[in-house]
């Protein structure tokens, strides 16, 4: 099982960003340090999980910001006070957690553990003096403070690793050409082997076999490539599809697939089986290219080839797909964009995957008869208020669960982006983690 | 100076010698148990101690033994209807039953009276002939069969015979709470093991051996818990008057436990304690209790343990506003029909504050029964017995020591996940868990600003966050959803009173709901995010528990600011939604814990490499390296100052 840590920073750029305002490594905006040191005291704490460095240096910043603000009425009681109480804070929480992770019976002194973990002595001493015997002179305390403050440096920020930072910069990464281009020579020589092969009727020869073999390899290659990221396989995809390898030139409407799925199926399923993230990106380039067309043309032979390749591709994945759960919310969200973008291909689709699930038509089935509904009728007339009540009561409400799809289904369309409604319940279930907006 | 010597004492009592062995197993038990379910243990303990590893721990208050930690459930009241008598016989002894074995994995066992049966696991109790009894709940042929959930993190309970001859059915069932098993690692692996997929339970001799190393534990109760029990039951079948139970003890002593068992026998078959963390509830029960709470949470639709209102103190811990804590008590209890005996789960917070709290608690909330479950400070037994003087006094001797296997943080990250799964299902009475993780849960939509908002305000309990990171505070985390009287939505957002009584409260309405609530008070983030800001005296006044009430909690899943929508996550049904639409509500958060089940869900869901490739807020994988073999790079120096 991985491990995995919650933190109060959404990413990890926004705690180098953080780090980089605190010790004023970035632009020397004036601001900035109040800004991180807030943000730290006055939100990732809230949130939980805060690590004792981080507050630790929000702590002796913000002492430093409250000594160099131009408060005049800022007492010398209240400036050592400030001093001391970030600071105690900052020795006596490592030396608890220090003691505590020890699990001894007969827990060390917090010397002992200031010994162990590097902290320098005098940190434990000038805490004990503070808390148990005089308020220590400000200078002491300044110098302290100061001298705490880039220990906090050495141990904790110096060491978060910045290749996350580099993940996220690399996200524009240049130049993906040379990529492409591989991938269109291989999936073309694929092709070509394959018609070969059918033409001289030896499609079931063990040679044949492993050439290819050898292609689904070449292209688990460029799959796996250097990094871990899924754009090559985005961009694989987008060849394969948006470049209509999938569809023959010469088919006309109505025609058959059968040839194209006997020709692609022994490289899509090796790829299926072996490459976690293709199932989805493949459907997802298939939804794209049945949406993109803000027409739906029911004479349009590519869309229909479109729709097909997406039903074989579901099936595909279904049957060859060794991660768990990918394969019904593949077909979840296909039925999704089915009832979102209602067409003729899309009406086609919908309607089988319905039929060969119970458990779908279900969930889906009244949300996809209201679209197409409203794709056939696009005159009529909504009440775009219905299930709102924000005047009158509930007075519609407890809608069946259709007649609330339905009207939900309507305001959506009504009120696309505008929140004019007080309640509403979102239309699907959303596939996005928590903490962004779906 | 001398460090050593003054660092002791600055931190805690010295350890007696003589009482060493109790702490020990106590807090051994916690530390072993420290880490959470899915981290792996570090075995060295010399790696442990490393400035940079301790550096990124929060330094939240778990690491020493605070008293302020409250419990998962402030207060729960609970009315329970007038009770059968009954008679709760001798501790039972010995024997193991004759067991006959069915043919679809159910148990037939022939109990001699006092004789015992203990399964582990999740199952249905039926009594076919003569009388038994688990957790307190006394059986009989006509009892409906009753749902026992008996995960080995909590003492198991026994079912007795309580006559010679008695013969129950132990019966496997179709499981409604281990889909959450999938979504957690907290849930895994506590109901049984895997080897007889016939049955959803086994008998615990079986379990003992197992290698997932449970310390499978007897819910027992002894003679003297027995004896109080059956002299409080005696008390309210006898008296015509007014019955309020508070069990006071410290964190662990039982409470909870004794409550349990002390509602199943007063209502005939019976079980309770409800719903989330920072909640007070007042929860009509009737039906008993077989099992953990996180099993029978309690929701305004289930017909057995009905949530009547709910109050929220938005944080574990009454520390920051004990006298709103008993105000919300305080008003919860005169919801409770009199007619029913009330007994109230008080927190295990025993001594300086906590203890003022519970002496007022027991005056404020009339109690006539007062069980002391030691080991107790006497200056507080006396107190209590002062302030108290109609009330009766039960005492328990001190329970065995239990180590738990969850953390208290991980019991609640427990009953929150259960809280939010949970559905009552429309043809059953049968709680049900929702299988599907929170994250692909439809959210709802809630406008908090312009002419439709219907969240009138962001309010903090405690602390405020500064208004330019309150959306950054409120995203992903949990909140309470409190509706305001409407009638009195002026008087809700001013300084509460923290009275106990209505008295002066139904006259005198003549301002009206007309004008917007105290919109001089309301102030918008730059988001639009409506907010109180705290007053300069400190903390923002809590509403007042008279014109409020706490609705549910719900996971802020995100927020659109370009739509001014909240997306909220709640355990409500759309019928119980729907008549909320048209009424104000006011979201609080406060030091609610942070749901990191939630943010790991579908994670466990789908296995160990899906999902980290996409943006996913708040998580990190760590990698399996663990700290120790990074590289570290120092980048620049250090330029404090």
């Amino acid at each position: 099982m991985p491990r995995y840590t919650i933190h109060p920073w959404r990413t990890h750029t926004d705690l180098l960003t953080v780090r980089d305002q605190l010790y004023h490594l970035d632009t020397p905006a004036p601001d900035a340090r109040r800004y991180a040191v807030d943000r730290i005291l006055s939100c990732w704490k809230f949130r939980g999980n805060l690590p004792h460095a981080v507050e630790s240096t929000a702590l002796l910043i913000d002492a430093q910001l409250h000594h160099q603000s131009q408060n005049s009425e800022r007492s010398d009681f209240a400036l050592r006070a400030v001093y001391t109480a970030a600071f105690t804070r900052f020795v006596t929480g490592f030396c608890d957690i220090g003691r505590s992770r020890e699990g001894l019976l007969q827990p060390s002194s917090m010397l002992d553990v200031a010994k162990r973990i590097g902290m320098p002595v005098h940190f434990v001493g000038l805490r004990h003096e503070a808390v148990h015997e005089e308020l220590p002179s400000l200078g002491r305390l300044v110098g302290a403070v100061d001298e705490g403050l880039r220990w906090l440096w050495e141990v904790y920020w110096s060491r978060l690793e910045v290749s996350a930072l580099n993940d996220v910069e690399s996200n524009g990464r240049v130049d993906d050409g040379e990529l492409k281009d591989e991938v269109r020579r291989v999936l073309k020589a694929f092709r070509s082997s394959r018609r070969d092969a059918f033409r001289t009727n030896r499609q079931r020869e063990a040679e044949h076999q492993s050439e290819v073999e050898a292609f689904a390899q070449a292209c688990g290659r460029i799959l796996d490539g250097d990094s871990r990221d899924r754009q090559d396989v985005e961009m694989f995809a987008t060849v394969l599809v948006d470049e209509r390898f999938l569809v023959p030139s010469s088919r006309s409407l109505g025609d058959s697939m059968d040839g194209a799925f006997t020709l692609w199926d022994p490289l899509l399923s090796r790829l299926i089986q072996s490459q976690r993230r293709f199932p989805a990106t493949l459907v997802e380039r298939l939804h794209t290219q049945l949406t993109e067309s803000t027409v739906q043309s029911s004479k349009d032979v590519a869309s229909e080839a479109f729709a097909l390749w997406l039903l074989h591709a579901l099936e595909l994945a279904n049957t060859y797909a060794t991660h768990g759960s990918t394969d019904a919310s593949l077909q979840a969200a296909t039925l999704r964009v089915c009832c979102l973008y209602p067409g003729s291909w899309t009406k086609m689709v919908g309607q089988r995957l319905l039929e060969g699930d119970a458990e779908l038509m279900a969930d889906y089935q009244a949300l996809f008869e209201a679209s197409v509904l409203v794709a056939n009728s696009e005159t009529m007339e909504v009440d775009t208020e219905v299930g709102t009540a924000h005047d009158g009561g509930p007075s519609e409400l407890p809608f069946s669960t259709r007649d609330e799809l339905v009207a939900v289904r309507y305001s959506a369309l009504h009120d696309h982006s505008t929140a004019a409604v007080g309640w509403r319940r979102a239309l699907f279930a959303p596939s996005v983690p928590i903490g962004i907006v779906a | 100076m001398a460090p050593k010597r003054n660092a002791q004492e600055a931190f805690g009592k010295p350890v007696d010698q003589t009482q060493l062995s109790a702490f020990a197993a106590a807090r051994l038990a916690k530390h072993s148990n420290h880490v959470p379910a899915y981290e792996v243990p570090l075995e060295d303990r010399e790696l442990l101690l490393d400035a940079t590893l301790l550096a990124r721990v929060p330094y939240d208050g778990s690491h020493e033994g605070t008293t302020s930690d409250v419990e998962s459930e402030p207060v729960d009241a609970v009315a329970v209807p007038k009770p059968k008598p009954i008679t709760i016989a001798r501790l039972p002894t010995s024997g193991k039953g004759v067991v006959k074995e069915g043919p679809d994995g159910r148990l037939t066992v022939t109990l001699r009276n006092n004789e015992t049966a203990t399964y582990v696991g999740e199952y249905d109790l039926r009594v076919l002939d003569g009388i038994a009894s688990i957790y307190g709940a006394v059986l009989v042929p006509t009892s409906s069969p009753r749902r026992v959930y008996a995960p080995s993190t909590h003492a198991l309970p026994v079912i007795i015979g309580r006559r010679d001859g008695t013969v129950v059915e132990v019966l496997h069932v179709e499981s409604t709470i281990r889909v959450l098993d999938k979504l957690s690692p907290l849930f895994r692996n506590i109901w049984r093991r895997e080897d007889d997929p016939k049955r959803t339970f086994q008998t615990s001799e079986h379990t003992a051996d197992d290698e997932s190393q449970h310390s499978l534990l007897s819910l027992e109760v002894d003679q003297r818990t027995e004896t109080v029990l059956s002299r409080l039951a005696m008390e309210v079948e006898s008296t015509a008057r007014l019955t309020r139970i508070l069990a006071v003890g410290a964190k662990s002593s039982g409470k909870s436990t004794f409550n349990r068992i002390l509602c199943n026998a007063l209502i005939n078959p019976g079980q309770p304690e409800f719903g989330p963390a920072g909640q007070l509830s007042l929860v009509e029960v009737t039906a008993p209790m077989l099992g953990p709470p996180f099993t029978h949470p309690a929701s305004a639709r289930s017909p057995e343990y009905r949530l009547l209102r709910a109050h929220t103190i938005a944080a574990t811990s009454f520390k920051d506003d004990p006298k709103h804590y008993v105000a919300c008590a305080t008003e919860l209890v005169q919801h409770a029909d009199r007619q029913y005996p009330l007994v109230v789960n008080s927190c295990g917070w025993v001594n300086g504050l906590g203890a003022s709290v519970l002496q007022d608690l027991t005056q404020a909330l009339n109690i006539t029964q007062v069980v002391l479950l030691e080991p107790l400070d006497a200056a507080l037994t006396a107190t209590l017995q002062t302030a108290c003087s109609d009330a009766t006094f039960h005492r328990l001797p001190r329970q065995p020591v239990r180590p738990t296997a969850r953390t208290p943080a991980e019991s609640r990250s427990m009953q929150t996940m259960a809280y939010f799964h949970h559905r009552v299902a429309k043809a059953t009475s049968e709680p049900r868990w929702s299988s599907k993780a929170i994250s692909s849960r439809r959210p709802w939509l809630v406008s908090y600003d312009g002419p439709h908002a219907v969240i009138q305000a962001v309010m903090s309990y405690g602390t405020s966050p500064h208004p330019d990171f309150l959306a950054e505070t409120l995203d992903g985390s949990l909140v309470a959803l409190v509706r305001l009287d409407t009638e009195y939505q002026r008087e809700v957002f001013s300084p509460s009173h923290h009275t106990a009584t209505l008295d002066s409260s139904t006259d005198g309405n003549s301002e009206s709901a007309s004008a917007t609530p105290s919109s001089s008070l309301i102030k918008r983030t730059k988001d639009g995010l409506p907010y109180i800001p705290p007053p300069p005296s400190g903390a923002t006044a809590p509403l007042d528990p008279r014109f409020s009430d706490c609705v549910s909690l719900a996971l802020v899943r995100a927020i659109d600011t370009q739509n001014k929508l909240l997306h909220l996550v709640t355990p409500l049904s759309e019928s119980q939604v729907a008549a909320l639409m048209d009424q104000p509500l006011v979201i609080v958060r406060g030091s609610f814990d942070t749901p990191e089940w939630a943010y790991l869900e579908d994670l466990h869901l789908n296995g160990r490499e899906a999902g980290m490739e996409a943006e996913r807020p708040w998580v990190s994988r760590t990698e399996a390296v663990g700290i120790e073999g990074a590289v570290w790079r120092l980048r620049h120096p250090p330029l404090a100052g």
